[in-house]
């Protein structure tokens, strides 16, 4: 990651499958309970889709995909379009990762979300380096999970 | 169409410590309004304990929350996210303005809201006729 300073992936009610660990969060369960709450709030009197939450040093992006959540914190000096373009491709890469986040049945076991730790310190250039598309796609289809 | 005074906001509300609504322009966007400035209190509450950090504003699809503090008070615009961001603040900074102005002395106690509800008649006066009362008033005081 180079924009963003968390990633987290939250189920319905708050419950966290993925968070990468830096210093900015110390409590991922409360604070994962915090964003559904804003969330179902800012949803019911406004009937209103939540995006984002700016404070004046930190901002939280917010992504709906495949009934989860994707959440990006990142420094308000990171321009919006950067951090909600390295959520977006983290957040594909995670579902490309773990089809099975769609399968209600697996998502008891969260620790098997812990592999994106090896995914999340890379930087989009690490995955894109010069030839941006065709090298993901290389990535993509040497990867194991393939 | 003459403009008035709040032109981008849909809603406003001030809010002193813990959520205790002084004032709202409400349209029929916000149903409940207790629980809607409880919830922004709690909001404002748990972003600043969690990040250290000062709330400015929330975005959504559609609509968009933006805060100022000033004078011990909350002031919170929600304005349609077509409007732009510094055209709803701006906004909302004028009228927090005009608002303190107006009650500066009421605002250090706070606690009979109802004095406060005079501010409608302000908010539904044109740009224009609002600097027209102001430079009344000023000739009035220099005469």
């Amino acid at each position: 990651m180079e924009y963003l300073r968390e990633f987290i992936v939250l189920k319905e009610g708050g419950k966290v499958l993925y968070c990468n660990s830096s210093e900015l969060i110390n409590d991922e369960i409360l604070f994962g309970g915090f964003l559904e709450a804003i969330n179902s709030f800012y949803n019911i009197s406004l009937k209103d889709d939540l995006r984002q939450i700016e404070g004046i040093v930190l901002r939280i992006s917010f992504l709906t995909k495949l009934g989860c959540q994707f959440v990006g914190i990142s420094s308000m000096n990171v321009s919006c379009n950067d951090a909600i373009e390295e959520l977006q491709f983290f957040t594909n890469r995670f579902i490309e990762l773990f089809p099975e986040i769609l399968n209600k049945d697996n998502e008891n076991d969260v620790r098997i979300f812990q592999r994106f730790n090896s995914e999340i310190i890379k930087t989009k250039k690490d995955y894109l380096g010069k030839g941006f598309e065709s090298n993901y796609l290389s990535y993509l289809l040497e990867s194991e999970d393939w | 169409m003459k403009k008035t005074l709040v032109e981008y906001l849909k809603e406003f509300f001030v809010l002193k410590e813990g959520g205790k609504c002084i004032f709202s322009k409400n349209s029929d966007l916000i149903k409940d309004e207790s629980l809607f400035t409880g919830f922004l209190e709690a909001i404002n509450g748990f972003y600043t304990l969690a990040f250290n950090d000062e709330l400015d504003q929330i975005e959504g699809k559609n609509l968009r929350i933006t805060f100022l503090n000033k004078e011990d008070c909350q002031f919170v615009g929600i304005s349609p996210m077509a409007v732009k961001n510094e055209e709803a603040r701006d906004e909302l900074e004028y009228f927090a303005d005009i608002f303190i102005s107006r009650f500066g002395d009421e605002l250090e106690n706070g606690e009979n809201v109802r004095i406060f509800h005079s501010f409608s008649s302000e908010i539904i006066k044109t740009k224009s006729q609002y600097l027209t009362e102001l430079l009344e008033k000023y000739y009035l005081v220099k005469n």
